[in-house]
Protein backbone atom coordinates (compact mmCIF):
# COMPACT_ATOMS: atom_id res chain seq x y z
CA UNK A 1 0.00 0.00 0.00
CA UNK A 2 2.73 1.90 1.19
CA UNK A 3 3.16 4.05 -2.50
CA UNK A 4 -0.41 3.28 -3.99
CA UNK A 5 -1.90 6.70 -3.53
CA UNK A 6 1.27 8.85 -5.37
CA UNK A 7 0.76 8.46 -9.06
CA UNK A 8 3.88 9.76 -9.47
CA UNK A 9 5.74 7.59 -7.89
CA UNK A 10 3.58 4.76 -8.53
CA UNK A 11 4.47 2.78 -11.92
CA UNK A 12 4.26 -1.07 -12.13
CA UNK A 13 8.09 -3.17 -12.22
CA UNK A 14 8.25 -3.77 -15.91
CA UNK A 15 11.38 -5.00 -15.33
CA UNK A 16 9.80 -8.08 -13.45
CA UNK A 17 8.44 -9.28 -16.93
CA UNK A 18 11.72 -9.45 -18.73
CA UNK A 19 13.60 -10.91 -15.96
CA UNK A 20 11.06 -13.54 -15.18
CA UNK A 21 11.31 -14.72 -19.31
CA UNK A 22 15.41 -14.46 -18.54
CA UNK A 23 15.07 -16.64 -15.44
CA UNK A 24 12.83 -19.07 -17.20
CA UNK A 25 15.32 -19.73 -20.29
CA UNK A 26 18.11 -19.91 -18.02
CA UNK A 27 18.17 -23.66 -18.21
CA UNK A 28 20.48 -24.06 -21.02
CA UNK A 29 19.00 -26.03 -23.80
CA UNK A 30 21.62 -28.98 -24.69
CA UNK A 31 23.45 -28.76 -27.74
CA UNK A 32 22.04 -31.59 -29.50
CA UNK A 33 18.22 -30.02 -28.97
CA UNK A 34 19.85 -26.73 -30.34
CA UNK A 35 21.27 -28.02 -33.45
CA UNK A 36 17.76 -30.06 -34.01
CA UNK A 37 16.15 -27.12 -34.11
CA UNK A 38 18.35 -25.21 -36.53
CA UNK A 39 17.89 -28.49 -38.71
CA UNK A 40 14.26 -28.16 -38.45
CA UNK A 41 14.27 -24.13 -39.74
CA UNK A 42 16.38 -24.83 -42.43
CA UNK A 43 14.54 -27.99 -43.55
CA UNK A 44 11.71 -25.01 -43.35
CA UNK A 45 13.29 -23.24 -45.45
CA UNK A 46 14.35 -26.11 -48.22
CA UNK A 47 10.54 -27.39 -48.18
CA UNK A 48 9.67 -23.56 -48.78
CA UNK A 49 11.70 -23.40 -52.26
CA UNK A 50 10.65 -26.50 -53.15
CA UNK A 51 7.19 -25.59 -53.05
CA UNK A 52 8.02 -22.53 -54.87
CA UNK A 53 9.68 -24.12 -57.56
CA UNK A 54 7.34 -26.57 -57.35
CA UNK A 55 4.10 -24.05 -57.99
CA UNK A 56 6.60 -21.78 -60.78
CA UNK A 57 7.83 -24.81 -63.01
CA UNK A 58 4.31 -26.32 -63.12
CA UNK A 59 2.37 -23.14 -63.44
CA UNK A 60 0.73 -23.51 -60.93
CA UNK A 61 -2.89 -21.84 -60.96
CA UNK A 62 -5.45 -22.04 -58.36
CA UNK A 63 -8.37 -20.51 -59.84
CA UNK A 64 -7.66 -17.38 -57.97
CA UNK A 65 -4.15 -16.81 -57.55
CA UNK A 66 -1.60 -17.85 -60.65
CA UNK A 67 1.90 -18.91 -60.67
CA UNK A 68 2.20 -18.77 -64.50
CA UNK A 69 4.33 -15.22 -64.29
CA UNK A 70 6.29 -16.09 -61.40
CA UNK A 71 10.34 -16.91 -61.90
CA UNK A 72 11.07 -20.03 -60.35
CA UNK A 73 13.95 -20.33 -57.61
CA UNK A 74 16.64 -21.34 -60.09
CA UNK A 75 15.95 -18.64 -62.38
CA UNK A 76 15.39 -15.65 -59.84
CA UNK A 77 18.98 -17.67 -58.49
CA UNK A 78 20.67 -17.30 -61.89
CA UNK A 79 19.41 -13.37 -62.01
CA UNK A 80 21.60 -12.78 -58.78
CA UNK A 81 24.50 -14.29 -59.88
CA UNK A 82 24.43 -12.20 -63.15
CA UNK A 83 23.74 -8.89 -60.93
CA UNK A 84 26.43 -9.74 -58.92
CA UNK A 85 28.53 -9.84 -61.69
CA UNK A 86 27.51 -6.67 -63.36
CA UNK A 87 29.59 -4.99 -60.54
CA UNK A 88 25.45 -2.77 -60.44
CA UNK A 89 24.68 -4.82 -56.94
CA UNK A 90 27.13 -2.68 -54.89
CA UNK A 91 25.98 0.70 -56.20
CA UNK A 92 22.28 -0.28 -55.19
CA UNK A 93 22.69 -1.70 -51.92
CA UNK A 94 25.09 0.97 -50.75
CA UNK A 95 22.78 3.48 -51.74
CA UNK A 96 19.91 1.98 -50.14
CA UNK A 97 22.05 1.13 -47.22
CA UNK A 98 22.82 5.21 -46.90
CA UNK A 99 19.81 6.36 -46.97
CA UNK A 100 18.54 3.52 -44.01
CA UNK A 101 21.05 4.58 -41.81
CA UNK A 102 20.94 8.55 -41.95
CA UNK A 103 17.55 8.54 -41.92
CA UNK A 104 17.45 5.80 -39.19
CA UNK A 105 20.38 7.29 -37.16
CA UNK A 106 18.09 10.76 -37.61
CA UNK A 107 14.79 9.38 -35.90
CA UNK A 108 16.90 7.09 -33.02
CA UNK A 109 18.49 10.70 -31.93
CA UNK A 110 15.36 12.45 -32.25
CA UNK A 111 12.74 9.53 -31.00
CA UNK A 112 15.12 8.73 -28.08
CA UNK A 113 15.89 12.41 -27.26
CA UNK A 114 11.85 13.48 -27.64
CA UNK A 115 10.79 10.56 -25.94
CA UNK A 116 12.62 10.98 -22.91
CA UNK A 117 11.54 14.81 -22.77
CA UNK A 118 8.04 13.81 -23.24
CA UNK A 119 7.68 11.25 -20.45
CA UNK A 120 9.88 12.70 -18.07
CA UNK A 121 7.89 16.73 -18.59
CA UNK A 122 4.39 17.47 -18.45
CA UNK A 123 5.33 20.58 -20.67
CA UNK A 124 7.05 18.59 -23.03
CA UNK A 125 4.27 15.97 -23.16
CA UNK A 126 1.62 19.02 -23.48
CA UNK A 127 3.46 21.05 -26.24
CA UNK A 128 4.61 18.16 -28.13
CA UNK A 129 2.29 15.41 -27.64
CA UNK A 130 -0.81 16.50 -29.68
CA UNK A 131 1.34 16.99 -32.81
CA UNK A 132 2.95 14.17 -32.80
CA UNK A 133 -0.27 11.99 -32.29
CA UNK A 134 -1.79 13.76 -35.42
CA UNK A 135 1.21 13.00 -37.58
CA UNK A 136 1.23 9.49 -35.84
CA UNK A 137 -1.16 7.20 -37.85
CA UNK A 138 -0.03 8.57 -41.35
CA UNK A 139 1.84 5.97 -43.21
CA UNK A 140 5.67 7.25 -44.18
CA UNK A 141 4.33 6.88 -47.34
CA UNK A 142 1.71 8.84 -47.59
CA UNK A 143 4.53 11.29 -46.88
CA UNK A 144 6.45 11.00 -50.28
CA UNK A 145 4.57 13.46 -52.70
CA UNK A 146 4.89 16.32 -49.51
CA UNK A 147 8.40 15.19 -49.07
CA UNK A 148 9.12 15.74 -52.95
CA UNK A 149 8.00 19.26 -52.81
CA UNK A 150 9.60 19.61 -49.63
CA UNK A 151 13.35 18.68 -50.49
CA UNK A 152 15.53 20.06 -52.81
CA UNK A 153 16.75 16.63 -53.83
CA UNK A 154 15.28 13.75 -54.22
CA UNK A 155 18.07 12.14 -52.13
CA UNK A 156 17.06 14.00 -49.17
CA UNK A 157 13.39 13.35 -49.65
CA UNK A 158 13.80 9.43 -49.48
CA UNK A 159 16.29 9.79 -46.10
CA UNK A 160 13.28 12.13 -44.57
CA UNK A 161 10.46 9.19 -45.53
CA UNK A 162 12.84 6.49 -43.64
CA UNK A 163 13.58 9.11 -40.76
CA UNK A 164 9.45 9.13 -40.80
CA UNK A 165 9.25 5.44 -40.78
CA UNK A 166 11.77 5.12 -38.29
CA UNK A 167 10.79 7.88 -35.73
CA UNK A 168 7.32 6.85 -34.12
CA UNK A 169 8.08 2.97 -33.13
CA UNK A 170 11.30 5.04 -31.33
CA UNK A 171 9.11 7.39 -29.81
CA UNK A 172 6.42 5.37 -28.40
CA UNK A 173 9.28 2.95 -27.14
CA UNK A 174 11.04 5.60 -25.81
CA UNK A 175 8.24 6.93 -23.59
CA UNK A 176 6.79 3.38 -23.05
CA UNK A 177 9.83 2.61 -21.57
CA UNK A 178 10.35 5.20 -19.52
CA UNK A 179 6.51 5.17 -17.87
CA UNK A 180 7.45 1.94 -17.14
CA UNK A 181 9.87 2.55 -15.00
CA UNK A 182 9.17 1.47 -11.07
CA UNK A 183 8.73 4.91 -9.34
CA UNK A 184 10.60 3.15 -6.01
CA UNK A 185 13.78 2.56 -8.19
CA UNK A 186 13.68 6.95 -8.66
CA UNK A 187 12.53 7.26 -5.13
CA UNK A 188 15.50 5.27 -3.93
CA UNK A 189 17.98 7.04 -5.89
CA UNK A 190 16.74 10.22 -4.49
CA UNK A 191 16.58 8.78 -0.51
CA UNK A 192 20.65 8.42 -1.91
CA UNK A 193 21.48 11.37 -2.74
CA UNK A 194 20.80 11.64 -6.67
CA UNK A 195 19.91 14.86 -8.11
CA UNK A 196 17.51 15.44 -11.79
CA UNK A 197 20.92 14.72 -13.85
CA UNK A 198 21.52 11.73 -11.87
CA UNK A 199 18.23 10.50 -12.12
CA UNK A 200 18.08 10.53 -15.57
CA UNK A 201 21.42 9.12 -16.55
CA UNK A 202 21.28 6.38 -13.72
CA UNK A 203 18.24 5.20 -13.59
CA UNK A 204 15.61 6.59 -16.17
CA UNK A 205 17.76 5.80 -19.65
CA UNK A 206 19.08 2.21 -17.76
CA UNK A 207 15.71 1.78 -16.89
CA UNK A 208 13.69 2.28 -20.08
CA UNK A 209 17.19 0.84 -22.29
CA UNK A 210 15.61 -2.34 -22.78
CA UNK A 211 12.19 -0.82 -24.36
CA UNK A 212 13.76 1.85 -26.06
CA UNK A 213 15.90 -1.04 -27.97
CA UNK A 214 13.17 -2.76 -28.75
CA UNK A 215 11.86 0.52 -30.65
CA UNK A 216 15.02 0.68 -32.32
CA UNK A 217 14.76 -3.02 -33.92
CA UNK A 218 11.25 -1.95 -34.72
CA UNK A 219 12.67 1.12 -36.43
CA UNK A 220 15.10 -0.96 -38.25
CA UNK A 221 12.57 -2.64 -39.99
CA UNK A 222 9.68 -0.08 -40.48
CA UNK A 223 13.10 2.37 -42.13
CA UNK A 224 13.50 -0.34 -44.95
CA UNK A 225 9.78 -0.68 -45.55
CA UNK A 226 9.40 3.15 -45.77
CA UNK A 227 13.08 3.32 -47.61
CA UNK A 228 12.00 0.89 -50.77
CA UNK A 229 8.36 2.65 -51.06
CA UNK A 230 10.15 5.90 -51.89
CA UNK A 231 12.93 4.10 -53.93
CA UNK A 232 10.10 2.61 -55.85
CA UNK A 233 8.55 6.46 -56.98
CA UNK A 234 11.91 8.81 -56.81
CA UNK A 235 14.91 6.68 -57.24
CA UNK A 236 18.56 6.37 -59.67
CA UNK A 237 19.60 3.55 -57.72
CA UNK A 238 18.53 0.96 -54.64
CA UNK A 239 17.34 -1.67 -54.00
CA UNK A 240 13.46 -0.69 -54.39
CA UNK A 241 14.42 1.13 -57.62
CA UNK A 242 15.93 -1.79 -58.96
CA UNK A 243 12.67 -4.06 -57.80
CA UNK A 244 10.63 -1.60 -59.65
CA UNK A 245 12.72 -0.95 -62.28
CA UNK A 246 12.59 -4.74 -62.99
CA UNK A 247 9.01 -4.62 -63.32
CA UNK A 248 8.98 -1.72 -65.88
CA UNK A 249 11.44 -3.77 -68.06
CA UNK A 250 9.92 -6.84 -67.42
CA UNK A 251 12.63 -9.26 -65.93
CA UNK A 252 10.15 -11.34 -63.74
CA UNK A 253 13.29 -12.56 -61.92
CA UNK A 254 14.85 -9.49 -60.90
CA UNK A 255 11.77 -8.32 -59.67
CA UNK A 256 12.37 -11.12 -56.86
CA UNK A 257 15.76 -10.80 -56.39
CA UNK A 258 14.99 -6.89 -55.86
CA UNK A 259 12.50 -8.67 -53.38
CA UNK A 260 14.68 -11.09 -51.12
CA UNK A 261 17.66 -9.05 -51.26
CA UNK A 262 14.94 -6.10 -49.14
CA UNK A 263 14.83 -9.01 -46.92
CA UNK A 264 17.87 -10.05 -46.57
CA UNK A 265 18.71 -6.67 -45.66
CA UNK A 266 15.85 -6.01 -43.76
CA UNK A 267 16.43 -9.26 -41.35
CA UNK A 268 19.89 -8.49 -41.03
CA UNK A 269 19.90 -5.11 -40.06
CA UNK A 270 17.36 -5.78 -36.97
CA UNK A 271 18.98 -8.78 -36.25
CA UNK A 272 22.10 -6.12 -35.71
CA UNK A 273 20.20 -3.76 -33.62
CA UNK A 274 18.90 -6.80 -31.30
CA UNK A 275 22.79 -7.76 -31.18
CA UNK A 276 24.05 -4.78 -30.17
CA UNK A 277 20.79 -3.98 -27.85
CA UNK A 278 21.82 -7.57 -26.23
CA UNK A 279 25.29 -6.17 -25.44
CA UNK A 280 23.68 -2.78 -24.06
CA UNK A 281 21.56 -4.39 -21.29
CA UNK A 282 23.95 -7.35 -20.24
CA UNK A 283 21.83 -7.73 -17.19
CA UNK A 284 18.72 -9.02 -18.87
CA UNK A 285 21.27 -12.16 -20.06
CA UNK A 286 20.97 -15.07 -17.39
CA UNK A 287 24.11 -15.48 -15.79
CA UNK B 1 22.16 1.52 32.58
CA UNK B 2 21.35 -0.35 29.85
CA UNK B 3 23.01 -0.79 26.47
CA UNK B 4 19.83 1.50 24.71
CA UNK B 5 19.92 4.34 27.34
CA UNK B 6 23.70 4.10 26.57
CA UNK B 7 23.22 4.54 22.92
CA UNK B 8 20.73 7.15 23.56
CA UNK B 9 23.04 8.85 25.72
CA UNK B 10 25.98 8.89 22.53
CA UNK B 11 26.89 12.92 22.41
CA UNK B 12 27.23 12.69 18.63
CA UNK B 13 23.85 10.28 18.22
CA UNK B 14 21.83 11.75 15.92
CA UNK B 15 18.66 10.29 14.00
CA UNK B 16 15.94 12.58 15.78
CA UNK B 17 12.57 12.01 14.11
CA UNK B 18 10.22 14.99 15.10
CA UNK B 19 7.03 15.16 13.12
CA UNK B 20 4.17 17.31 14.78
CA UNK B 21 0.78 17.99 13.89
CA UNK B 22 0.94 16.00 10.36
CA UNK B 23 -1.94 15.66 8.61
CA UNK B 24 -2.10 14.02 5.12
CA UNK B 25 -4.90 13.52 3.28
CA UNK B 26 -5.35 11.57 -0.66
CA UNK B 27 -8.14 12.91 -2.91
CA UNK B 28 -10.16 13.99 0.31
CA UNK B 29 -9.09 10.69 2.00
CA UNK B 30 -7.23 11.39 5.31
CA UNK B 31 -4.60 9.09 6.18
CA UNK B 32 -3.05 10.89 8.76
CA UNK B 33 -4.57 13.56 11.03
CA UNK B 34 -2.34 15.16 13.53
CA UNK B 35 0.32 12.70 14.42
CA UNK B 36 2.74 13.74 16.80
CA UNK B 37 5.53 11.10 17.03
CA UNK B 38 9.25 11.31 18.03
CA UNK B 39 11.94 9.05 17.71
CA UNK B 40 14.96 9.63 20.02
CA UNK B 41 18.63 9.15 18.37
CA UNK B 42 19.31 6.09 18.41
CA UNK B 43 16.50 4.49 18.86
CA UNK B 44 14.38 1.37 17.55
CA UNK B 45 10.95 2.67 16.34
CA UNK B 46 8.41 0.26 14.57
CA UNK B 47 5.28 1.43 13.77
CA UNK B 48 2.28 -1.25 13.74
CA UNK B 49 -1.39 -1.19 12.68
CA UNK B 50 -3.80 -2.22 10.33
CA UNK B 51 -3.53 -1.91 6.51
CA UNK B 52 -4.20 1.42 5.27
CA UNK B 53 -3.89 2.97 8.58
CA UNK B 54 -1.43 5.60 7.34
CA UNK B 55 1.99 4.16 9.01
CA UNK B 56 3.91 3.54 5.73
CA UNK B 57 2.45 7.38 5.18
CA UNK B 58 4.07 8.65 7.77
CA UNK B 59 7.17 6.53 6.91
CA UNK B 60 7.06 7.99 3.26
CA UNK B 61 6.85 11.60 5.18
CA UNK B 62 9.84 11.40 6.40
CA UNK B 63 11.72 9.94 3.65
CA UNK B 64 10.01 13.35 1.49
CA UNK B 65 8.11 11.24 -0.44
CA UNK B 66 4.82 13.42 0.59
CA UNK B 67 4.12 16.59 0.78
CA UNK B 68 3.70 18.24 3.94
CA UNK B 69 1.62 20.97 3.98
CA UNK B 70 0.26 20.61 7.46
CA UNK B 71 2.29 20.18 10.18
CA UNK B 72 6.15 19.34 10.24
CA UNK B 73 8.46 17.09 9.90
CA UNK B 74 11.74 17.53 10.79
CA UNK B 75 15.19 15.05 11.53
CA UNK B 76 18.00 16.53 13.68
CA UNK B 77 16.29 19.55 13.56
CA UNK B 78 16.26 19.79 9.77
CA UNK B 79 13.03 20.17 7.90
CA UNK B 80 12.45 17.09 5.59
CA UNK B 81 11.97 19.03 2.42
CA UNK B 82 12.06 16.34 0.26
CA UNK B 83 14.26 13.00 -0.16
CA UNK B 84 17.87 13.32 1.04
CA UNK B 85 20.90 10.97 1.59
CA UNK B 86 20.34 11.93 5.54
CA UNK B 87 17.93 9.57 5.87
CA UNK B 88 18.37 5.64 4.05
CA UNK B 89 15.16 4.15 2.79
CA UNK B 90 14.74 0.33 2.61
CA UNK B 91 11.14 -0.97 0.60
CA UNK B 92 9.84 -3.96 1.10
CA UNK B 93 10.46 -4.78 -2.75
CA UNK B 94 14.43 -4.88 -2.62
CA UNK B 95 14.40 -2.00 -5.32
CA UNK B 96 17.82 -2.65 -6.44
CA UNK B 97 18.40 -1.09 -9.89
CA UNK B 98 18.35 -4.24 -12.14
CA UNK B 99 20.94 -2.73 -14.14
CA UNK B 100 23.66 -2.25 -12.06
CA UNK B 101 25.90 -5.18 -10.29
CA UNK B 102 25.44 -5.45 -6.59
CA UNK B 103 28.58 -3.75 -6.28
CA UNK B 104 27.47 -0.77 -8.29
CA UNK B 105 24.38 -0.65 -6.21
CA UNK B 106 25.91 -0.15 -3.10
CA UNK B 107 28.54 2.19 -4.58
CA UNK B 108 25.47 4.47 -5.73
CA UNK B 109 25.37 6.57 -2.38
CA UNK B 110 29.04 7.62 -2.62
CA UNK B 111 29.48 7.87 -5.71
CA UNK B 112 26.28 10.43 -5.64
CA UNK B 113 28.13 12.14 -2.46
CA UNK B 114 31.08 12.87 -5.97
CA UNK B 115 33.23 10.01 -4.19
CA UNK B 116 36.15 8.86 -6.50
CA UNK B 117 34.59 5.61 -8.07
CA UNK B 118 37.16 3.46 -6.70
CA UNK B 119 36.65 4.86 -3.12
CA UNK B 120 33.30 4.30 -3.63
CA UNK B 121 33.69 0.44 -4.82
CA UNK B 122 36.04 0.17 -1.89
CA UNK B 123 33.40 1.14 0.51
CA UNK B 124 30.67 -1.01 -1.14
CA UNK B 125 32.96 -3.83 -0.77
CA UNK B 126 33.19 -2.99 2.74
CA UNK B 127 29.24 -2.64 3.12
CA UNK B 128 29.11 -5.79 1.11
CA UNK B 129 31.06 -7.99 3.65
CA UNK B 130 29.29 -6.23 6.69
CA UNK B 131 26.06 -8.18 5.72
CA UNK B 132 27.51 -11.31 4.04
CA UNK B 133 27.78 -10.44 0.39
CA UNK B 134 30.90 -9.73 -0.56
CA UNK B 135 31.20 -13.27 -2.53
CA UNK B 136 28.31 -11.75 -4.95
CA UNK B 137 29.77 -8.29 -5.62
CA UNK B 138 30.07 -8.69 -9.65
CA UNK B 139 26.46 -10.41 -10.00
CA UNK B 140 23.20 -8.57 -10.92
CA UNK B 141 20.47 -8.64 -8.52
CA UNK B 142 17.85 -10.31 -10.43
CA UNK B 143 20.03 -13.34 -10.16
CA UNK B 144 20.02 -13.25 -5.87
CA UNK B 145 17.50 -14.36 -3.67
CA UNK B 146 15.16 -12.19 -2.13
CA UNK B 147 16.82 -12.41 1.34
CA UNK B 148 20.28 -11.91 -0.52
CA UNK B 149 18.66 -8.60 -2.44
CA UNK B 150 17.20 -7.05 0.74
CA UNK B 151 20.78 -7.26 2.50
CA UNK B 152 22.17 -6.00 -0.51
CA UNK B 153 19.16 -3.05 -0.25
CA UNK B 154 20.11 -2.45 3.36
CA UNK B 155 24.16 -2.14 2.78
CA UNK B 156 23.26 0.43 0.31
CA UNK B 157 20.96 2.86 2.22
CA UNK B 158 23.97 2.37 5.18
CA UNK B 159 26.89 3.30 3.27
CA UNK B 160 25.70 6.57 3.57
CA UNK B 161 25.03 6.59 7.12
CA UNK B 162 22.18 7.59 7.34
CA UNK B 163 20.83 9.65 11.04
CA UNK B 164 17.83 7.27 10.88
CA UNK B 165 16.92 4.08 8.53
CA UNK B 166 13.62 4.11 7.02
CA UNK B 167 11.77 0.61 6.45
CA UNK B 168 8.49 -0.09 4.96
CA UNK B 169 7.79 -3.39 6.02
CA UNK B 170 11.38 -4.66 4.56
CA UNK B 171 10.93 -8.08 5.38
CA UNK B 172 7.49 -8.89 4.60
CA UNK B 173 8.44 -10.90 1.22
CA UNK B 174 10.39 -12.72 2.76
CA UNK B 175 10.10 -16.26 4.27
CA UNK B 176 10.08 -17.30 8.27
CA UNK B 177 13.65 -18.11 8.43
CA UNK B 178 15.16 -15.52 6.03
CA UNK B 179 13.46 -13.49 8.19
CA UNK B 180 14.28 -14.38 11.63
CA UNK B 181 18.13 -14.27 10.04
CA UNK B 182 17.35 -10.86 8.47
CA UNK B 183 16.25 -9.62 11.89
CA UNK B 184 19.27 -10.56 13.72
CA UNK B 185 21.53 -8.84 10.81
CA UNK B 186 19.53 -5.68 11.18
CA UNK B 187 20.28 -5.42 14.94
CA UNK B 188 23.86 -6.63 14.85
CA UNK B 189 24.20 -3.88 11.94
CA UNK B 190 22.16 -0.87 13.94
CA UNK B 191 24.21 -2.21 16.98
CA UNK B 192 27.49 -1.31 14.83
CA UNK B 193 27.06 1.43 12.95
CA UNK B 194 24.15 3.62 15.26
CA UNK B 195 21.48 5.91 14.07
CA UNK B 196 18.01 5.31 14.52
CA UNK B 197 15.44 3.23 12.69
CA UNK B 198 12.00 3.87 11.66
CA UNK B 199 10.73 0.73 10.56
CA UNK B 200 7.13 0.04 9.05
CA UNK B 201 5.36 -3.84 10.23
CA UNK B 202 2.20 -5.75 10.31
CA UNK B 203 3.78 -8.30 12.35
CA UNK B 204 3.72 -7.57 15.86
CA UNK B 205 5.84 -10.37 17.00
CA UNK B 206 8.43 -8.58 14.85
CA UNK B 207 7.47 -5.50 15.67
CA UNK B 208 8.17 -6.69 19.60
CA UNK B 209 11.13 -8.75 18.81
CA UNK B 210 13.28 -5.69 17.47
CA UNK B 211 11.83 -2.22 18.75
CA UNK B 212 12.71 -0.22 21.79
CA UNK B 213 9.30 1.60 21.28
CA UNK B 214 6.24 0.32 18.95
CA UNK B 215 4.10 2.90 18.20
CA UNK B 216 0.20 1.50 17.19
CA UNK B 217 -1.63 3.32 14.70
CA UNK B 218 -5.39 3.63 14.85
CA UNK B 219 -7.35 3.02 11.94
CA UNK B 220 -7.53 5.71 8.99
CA UNK B 221 -6.95 8.61 9.67
CA UNK B 222 -3.78 7.33 11.80
CA UNK B 223 -3.25 8.81 14.98
CA UNK B 224 -0.76 7.28 18.08
CA UNK B 225 -3.15 4.28 19.61
CA UNK B 226 -0.54 3.15 21.75
CA UNK B 227 2.74 3.83 22.53
CA UNK B 228 4.30 1.10 23.92
CA UNK B 229 8.34 0.92 25.33
CA UNK B 230 9.61 -2.65 25.11
CA UNK B 231 11.35 -3.25 28.34
CA UNK B 232 12.52 -6.85 27.18
CA UNK B 233 16.34 -6.53 27.81
CA UNK B 234 18.30 -6.87 24.33
CA UNK B 235 19.61 -9.28 22.89
CA UNK B 236 16.41 -11.55 22.45
CA UNK B 237 16.53 -14.76 21.49
CA UNK B 238 14.18 -16.87 20.15
CA UNK B 239 12.85 -17.64 23.46
CA UNK B 240 11.71 -14.26 24.37
CA UNK B 241 8.46 -15.34 22.48
CA UNK B 242 7.94 -17.35 26.23
CA UNK B 243 8.75 -14.22 28.01
CA UNK B 244 5.19 -13.28 30.32
CA UNK B 245 6.35 -9.52 29.34
CA UNK B 246 6.64 -10.07 25.47
CA UNK B 247 3.17 -12.38 25.98
CA UNK B 248 1.41 -9.67 27.44
CA UNK B 249 2.66 -6.85 25.02
CA UNK B 250 1.05 -8.77 22.56
CA UNK B 251 -1.40 -10.24 24.08
CA UNK B 252 -2.48 -5.86 24.19
CA UNK B 253 -1.14 -5.15 20.59
CA UNK B 254 -3.44 -7.54 19.09
CA UNK B 255 -6.13 -6.85 20.77
CA UNK B 256 -6.06 -3.12 19.98
CA UNK B 257 -5.12 -4.23 16.00
CA UNK B 258 -8.37 -5.82 15.85
CA UNK B 259 -10.25 -3.69 17.43
CA UNK B 260 -9.42 -1.17 14.98
CA UNK B 261 -9.33 -3.77 11.86
CA UNK B 262 -12.88 -4.30 13.20
CA UNK B 263 -13.88 -0.30 13.07
CA UNK B 264 -12.04 0.24 9.96
CA UNK B 265 -14.67 -2.89 8.11
CA UNK B 266 -17.68 -0.94 9.56
CA UNK B 267 -16.67 2.18 8.43
CA UNK B 268 -16.55 0.76 4.94
CA UNK B 269 -19.62 -0.96 5.08
CA UNK B 270 -19.10 -4.29 5.94
CA UNK B 271 -20.78 -6.16 9.24
CA UNK B 272 -19.43 -9.26 11.00
CA UNK B 273 -21.77 -12.26 10.68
Amino acid sequence: MSLARFPRLQRAGAWAAPLRAAAAGAATPSLKKLAGRWLLRLASLLVFTAAWQYASSTRLHLGFVTFANVPSPADVFSSFVTLAGSGKLLPHLGSSLARVFLGYALAAVVGVALGLAIARARLAEDLLMPPLELLRPIPAVAWIPLAILMFPSAEASMVFITFIGALFPILLNAILGVAGIDSRLIASARSLGAKDRDILFEVVIPGAAPSILTGLAIGMGTSWFCLVTAEMISGQFGVGYYTWEAYTLQNYADIVVGMLVIGVLGMSSSAAVRQIGRALTPWQAPN
Amino acid sequence: MDIQAMRRARPSARGRVEIRDLSVSYDGHAALERLHLTVEPGEFVCLLGPSGCGKSTALNAVAGFVRTPEGSVTVDGEPVLGPGADRGMVFQQYSLFPWKTVLENVAFGPRMKGAARAEARRAAREHLELVGLGGVADKYPATLSGGMQQRVGIARALINRPGVLLMDEPFGALDAQTRGFMQETLLRLWDEIGGSILFVTHDVDEALLLADRVILFSAAPGRVLLDLAVALPRPRPEDSFADPAFADAKKQCLRLIRQESRRAFERQGGQFA
